[in-house]
């Protein structure tokens, strides 16, 4: 009798377990993070996830130490030390992307194995971009002339910044303007016209929604704002339109239109 | 309840009164004497009228005397003997020979919420009892455990007092976790078996196949440790000591260049580069080189590992009890110098255990533990798993080594600005006071478990514990260090951080547990269910002040953080960890002689999403006491024991952090960008909501034998573990986060384990016992998710070594990857254009990697793609870091009352990334560092012509002066790993050499001592091996499991001598 009551209250255990999908214990929470449903909902914390995109910018080998004060800075009136040496266009350190050269030894800088590279934390700044934008569309309300409206114009102009950027340097990249799932983590690079597109009209919502700095208390000169949205979309308009190198045969006429062999550069 | 006891109480002793009274004439009194089989005396043996509570113990010479009733026969009985019953009647005087019993086949083992006999055991399991760990004077049990279980790999990653230690059961299964064990101590689980006082534990038994593991299911997939600690006994109260003191001392050092070689590498550095001026500003000209053969350097490894370390340690333990209520409770210190400058370690333990029975069907247990560590002092370096260190200039090892032996001037006086240079080259005594920490660790448990037994047979537990830990770490930065130099609120000046980590685990147990026999006794059938809930919680809070004012000394500046600069407060909650599970075990065997386990688990975990949390985890194994048979019965004299056991589980593992399904931001303080005090991210890490358990499959073949009545015997398995969905931090980097954790990937561990255990001598005054275990292992990653490899950096380099080590797939783990050396030029290979060397056509060009050394004597690396130049197609495998062989051996011998044990541990086939070697032969980018011997003027390619200091520019006689040179040039723009810098590191070890003696018994009963033993202890005293560095046992590099065996500025092992004394009241 005993081996039966056992037999019995095993298989009850079992298909209890089976009918346990969701088990109240087992959910767990921290009192030191946030879900986006409340960053997003306010100003302040909103504002907080803005400065995670510049801290990136702060980061070794990005910007820091690469982009902004290195690549491509030669001028015909100034030049980076270093870059006018003998070996420079050889060599394998940073000054040699002052004239556009990286080569394979410059690997301490742009090596992706440890994702601090440029081409890696631009995309993780482009990742905050959209985290915010979808955010803010969804939880934050955003109206032009308001505090939270020149926070989603802040997002949506770095984001084309950024983009910019990729463009300048790696030419056609990978486009992606939706926070990251396992689904989107490796797609093919697009045309540049595809982003030229998202940009240009991201741009045109930032120039609407931003504000000029010094127009409330919370815009500055240091930050994105509706001035820089405005330059920013003329540049970008003249480089998709024809300004940059394309490596496709583009029809002058209508830039958008691909025409002729491909691979020329005009 | 009580009432009625009383009532009890009160009718039994009239009953006995009245038997007393009527029976009175026919009390006997019997005596007798109690002798082993050689006809010694037993002192202390149990003599007990049967089924009355008239008792009593043998005295010195073994004789008794006890008034029984004369109806009942005595059952005598002793520890590690067999009991007997001795009928009396009609006599008066009995004597009692008792025979030893087969110590290894009644011994139990605990395994999974119930001890069972080891005969009966089914599974895979390795245990070492108290004796084997009692007098080794170590700090951290895990060592004592070293080289005495079969395919338990324990290697100490350095030599410092709180250095990690890592066990391994079977090589570990994991690629970007690590494959720790779990280890349980008295049924709780706990995160490190560290704080345990070596002194308190009874026994240790390793679980190592599923059958079980799989009753551990979740987390038992890498094994599991059970630490048995001492209960009390029952018998008259007694009281014992132990003591020892030891000294220690630095075991190996590196031979680094003397003065007049130091000047001479810099001379030729700097001609090499160019740069005769920096040489000359520094040491003088050239002619007056050979006045620094006077000079005598300053010997830095011994300023700041000379010291002799000194270790004591003391244990009190007192024990008592009667039949129904039985205590014990132990006090150890235990405080250590290290060989370190400024480097010590101090750790009280107590605990107290009681056990109850006040029904018969009623037993209760209560047990407590607290323990106090503070270490003090730097450690030579911060790489740890699971965190990284901040930068390789401040491992402080390398210092000793680097710095120059002799005052140059202007060191620090360059006009080149580049801080890399300039900045690295610390003073060794400056690096350590630079770099202190104090570390304060409290560890606090309460355990209780109440045992109803029902009826007969069945068996209600219930067991609650609660573990508590605080974790205080102060460390300090010095202006030296890479972290005070960047500081953003105050660069150059030093920094003060503290780390409060609170962290308490709640625990709860219930089993109900069932024994049938059939009448016959030949059916045997024992059940058991059970149910589990585990809470952990964790609160972190780190303050960090910057630009702390130099005024203030490294242990002083923590009361005065006012000075400072607040840089960042942050209080962190962790995320719960909570684990349910339930579990049920059945186990028949049919006259002892067929046996079946099968065990069910299922374990559901917080760290994973709704609908992926649970687990299932069944196993089933099966044994066969061949020797039992009717048909061996004949082989029973020399064959006594031959039992063959199979097996087959399912184990699980969930060691990620927590909450990585889930995408919650947290904040952080901004340090660097205007307009900004903190950030909201959700991490480095995309979540991920589909991951579930990783799951590890193991098949178990085992033969256990033993020989003359178990003189010899042993164990015998093969095995095999599959590990499947496998939690890998996958690198996604360029998509917008470093890593994902993901169930991808299969690794397989396959091996055979050999115990053996020979009494090899057994006489009554001299005893000598042998045992040895071997194993052998094979892992190999079956799969890594579609990746052909994973790339890993050790780190050591900074940035100059990219990749060193790779996991690829259809290989094992620990890999190294680099160029293959080939040695260097000759001269024969270049022409002097009149200005430096060009290579001859056909010549591989490695000028990249040599700089300013190509030319003769430059290194020359093997071009494997034969494209002409070396470049990273040129890399490959280079070596393995996981033994293929691992195991120990020891002796135990007797001789009267001295006893003598020695404990040998190996390793075969590991092989030692040795990155001291290559930093301490390699310029790279510096100068004024001091390097090995061996790249003095005699050993390496020179081609300087020392009796003038001129260039020598011809071939001709280049080969000439250099035909006995056996190493390349030194000056190189950066380190490179090349084969030459992997290493054997097969080694043996004697790790510890015992020498005691027992006074006589008669001699220390006098003044009332039962047992009086001084012993010596010797430990590390040496280690064989072909390894030209400190230590072949090492691992520096361990942010990530994949980079193991690098040796690089690691603490250095120490040799000790011990002296102590047991002493039992």
């Amino acid at each position: 009798m005993k081996h039966i009551a056992y037999k019995t209250l095993l298989a009850a255990v079992c298909v209890a377990l089976a009918g346990c999908e969701d088990t109240p214990f087992l959910q767990v929470e921290t009192e030191s993070g946030m879900d986006e449903s409340i960053i997003f909902s306010k100003v302040e914390t909103t504002e907080g996830q803005i400065a995670s995109i510049y801290h990136v910018m702060g980061e070794t080998n990005a910007y820091r130490n690469n982009l902004t004060n290195n690549m491509g800075v030669n001028t015909d009136i100034e030049l980076q030390s270093g870059s006018a040496d003998d070996d420079a266009a050889t060599g394998d350190n940073r000054r040699s992307l002052a004239v556009y050269m990286h080569t394979a030894g410059m690997v301490d800088n742009w090596n992706a194995s440890d994702g601090k590279d440029p081409f890696s934390q631009i995309y993780s700044a482009i990742e905050r971009c959209n985290n915010a934008v979808e955010g803010i569309k969804k939880y934050g309300n955003p109206q032009p002339g308001t505090h939270m409206g020149a926070l989603y114009a802040e997002a949506l102009t770095l984001r084309a910044f950024f983009y910019f950027d990729l463009i300048k340097y790696w030419g056609d990249v990978p486009a992606r303007f939706e926070p990251l799932t396992m689904e989107t983590a490796w797609i093919p690079k697009s045309d540049r016209v595809v982003i030229y597109n998202q940009i240009l009209n991201d741009l045109a919502i930032a120039d609407e929604y931003g504000a000029w700095p010094g127009e409330y208390s919370y815009t500055t000169v240091e930050r994105a704002n509706r001035g820089f949205a405005k330059a920013l979309r003329a540049r970008v308009a003249m480089s998709a339109a024809g300004k940059a190198l394309v490596r496709v045969n583009r029809d002058f006429e209508n830039p958008y239109t691909a025409g002729g062999d491909p691979g020329e550069i005009n | 309840m009580l009432r009625k006891l009383m009532n009890l109480r009160t009718i039994f002793t009239m009953l006995l009164l009245a038997i007393v009274w009527s029976v009175s004439a026919q009390n006997v009194t019997i005596k007798g004497t109690v002798t082993d089989e050689n006809g010694e005396p037993i002192i202390g043996a149990s003599v007990l009228e049967k089924g009355t509570n008239a008792g009593v113990s043998t005295d010195i010479d073994g004789n008794f005397s006890l008034k029984v009733t004369g109806k009942n026969p005595l059952v005598v009985s002793y520890i590690g003997m067999d009991a007997q019953e001795v009928n009396i009647t009609g006599k008066t005087q009995v004597n009692v020979v008792l025979k030893e019993n087969s110590k290894v086949l009644d011994e139990v083992v605990v395994i999974g919420y119930e001890t069972v006999r080891k005969k009966d055991l089914t599974g895979s399991v390795s245990s070492i009892n108290a004796k084997a760990i009692e007098s080794v004077p170590v700090v951290n049990v895990a060592e004592a455990m070293s080289g005495k279980l079969a395919g338990v790999n324990v290697t100490t990653s350095e030599g410092s007092p709180d250095a990690e230690i890592n066990i391994r059961v079977r090589g570990g299964g994991s690629i970007t976790q690590e494959s720790t064990p779990l280890y349980i101590v008295d049924g709780f689980p706990v995160s490190s078996i560290s704080d345990i006082s070596p002194a308190d534990i009874q026994s240790i038994d390793v679980l190592k196949d599923a059958s079980s593991t799989a009753i551990y299911g979740s987390r038992g997939a890498n094994g599991v440790v059970i630490i048995t600690t001492k209960t009390a006994k029952e018998g008259k109260f007694s009281v014992s000591y132990d003591g020892t003191y030891g000294f220690k001392m630095i075991a190996n050092t590196l031979d680094v260049m003397s003065p007049y070689e130091f000047a001479k590498s810099q001379y030729e550095q700097a001609i090499l580069q160019n740069k005769l001026d920096r040489y000359q500003s520094s040491f003088g000209l050239f002619q007056d080189i050979d006045l620094y053969q006077e000079m005598t350097g300053i010997n830095w490894q011994d300023e700041v590992y000379g010291n002799t370390g000194s270790y004591f340690s003391h244990n009190v333990s007192l024990s008592g009890g009667t039949e129904k209520v039985n205590y014990l409770a132990s006090y150890q210190h235990t405080d250590e110098n290290a060989i370190m400058l400024d480097s010590d370690y101090k750790r009280d333990n107590f605990s107290f255990k009681l056990n109850a029975k006040p029904f018969k069907w009623l037993k209760v247990n209560f047990s407590t533990r607290y323990s106090n560590m503070l270490v003090t002092g730097a450690g030579a370096n911060d790489s740890k798993s699971g965190g990284g260190e901040t930068s390789t200039s401040d491992s402080r090892l390398k210092h000793t080594v680097i710095f120059p032996p002799i005052s140059v001037t202007s060191l620090y006086e360059d006009d080149s600005t580049d801080e890399d240079v300039v900045g690295s080259l610390v003073k060794p005594t400056t690096a350590i006071k630079d770099n202190y920490k104090n570390r304060r660790r409290q560890l606090y448990s309460i355990n209780g478990g109440v045992s109803i037994n029902f009826i007969k047979n069945l068996q209600f537990r219930t067991d609650f514990g609660i573990e508590g830990r605080v974790d205080e770490d102060k460390i300090y930065k010095g202006s030296s260090t890479y972290d005070a130099r960047n500081s953003s609120l105050a660069p150059g000046m030093p920094i003060a951080t503290i780390t409060d980590k609170d962290s308490q685990r709640l625990r709860n147990t219930n089993t109900l547990s069932y024994k049938w026999t059939s009448k016959n006794k030949a059916h045997n059938l024992n059940a058991m269910i059970g149910e589990e809930m585990t809470i952990t919680t964790a609160n972190t809070k780190v303050n960090r002040v910057e630009g702390v004012p130099t005024m203030f000394s490294p242990e002083e500046c923590f009361g005065y953080l006012t000075e400072g600069m607040p840089a960042s407060i942050a209080n962190n909650y962790a995320y719960d960890d909570r684990l349910l599970s339930f579990f049920g075990r059945v186990g028949y065997d049919y006259l002892g002689r067929y046996l079946i386990t099968a065990t069910f688990r299922a374990d559901g975990s917080s760290k994973f999403a709704p609908g992926n949390q649970w687990g299932y985890f069944p196993s089933v194994a099966a044994a066969w006491r061949i020797s039992d048979e009717s048909w061996m019965e004949s082989a029973s004299e020399w064959l006594n024991n031959l039992k063959l056991r199979a097996s087959y589980g399912v184990a699980g593992n969930n060691n990620i952090a927590a909450g990585q399904y889930m995408k919650i931001y947290s904040s952080n303080t901004e340090l660097w960008m205007n307009g900004f005090n903190s950030y909201w991210t959700p991490g480095n890490s995309l979540n991920n909501t589909d991951i579930k358990w990783e799951t590890t499959y193991t098949y178990n073949i085992g033969i256990d034998f033993g020989f003359w009545n178990n003189r010899i015997n042993g164990t015998i398995d093969l095995y095999q573990n599959d590990v499947k969905d496998l939690l890998i931090d996958f690198p996604i980097q360029g998509t917008g986060y470093q890593t994902v954790t993901r169930n991808i990937g299969a690794t397989r561990n396959r091996g055979i384990e050999l115990a053996v255990n020979a009494a090899l001598v057994n006489t009554k005054d001299f005893t000598l016992d042998f045992n040895f275990n071997i194993a052998y292992n094979q892992n190999q990653v079956m799969d890594l998710g579609g990746l052909d490899f994973i790339s890993g950096n050790s780190g050591w380099a900074g940035s100059e070594i990219q990749e060193d080590y790779r996991v690829i797939v259809g290989q094992a783990m620990g890999q190294m990857w680099g160029y293959v050396t080939e040695g260097y030029y000759s001269a024969d290979d270049f022409i002097w254009d009149g200005n430096k060397w060009v290579a001859k056509d056909g010549v591989v060009d490695n000028s990249a990697m040599t700089g300013d050394s190509w030319g003769p004597g430059a290194l020359k690396i093997k071009d494997l793609d034969n494209s002409g130049t070396i470049d990273d197609k040129d890399k490959t495998v280079i070596g393995n870091s996981m033994p293929d062989f691992t195991g120990g051996f020891g002796l135990t011998a007797t001789y009267k009352g001295f006893d003598l044990s020695a404990g040998f541990t190996f390793s075969i086939g590991n092989e030692v990334y040795n990155a001291n070697k290559l930093e301490f032969t390699t310029t790279s980018k510096y100068y004024h560092r001091n390097q090995l011997a061996m790249m003095g003027t005699e050993n390496r390619y020179t081609q300087i012509d020392w009796a003038t200091g001129e260039r020598i520019t011809d071939p001709e006689v280049l080969n000439e002066i250099n035909k006995n040179a056996n190493i390349w040039s030194p000056v190189m723009p950066k380190y490179v790993f090349h084969s030459w810098g992997v290493e054997d590191g097969s080694f043996l070890r004697l790790n510890t050499l015992t020498l005691g003696y027992t006074l006589p018994t008669d001699l220390t009963k006098k003044i009332y001592v039962q047992r009086l033993r001084v012993f010596f202890t010797g430990t590390n005293l040496f280690c064989a091996t072909k390894y030209t560095g400190y230590d072949p046992e090492v691992s520096t590099r361990r942010k990530v499991p994949y980079t193991s065996g690098v040796d690089y500025s690691a603490y250095p092992k120490s040799r000790g001598f011990n002296f102590g004394v047991n002493i039992t009241f």
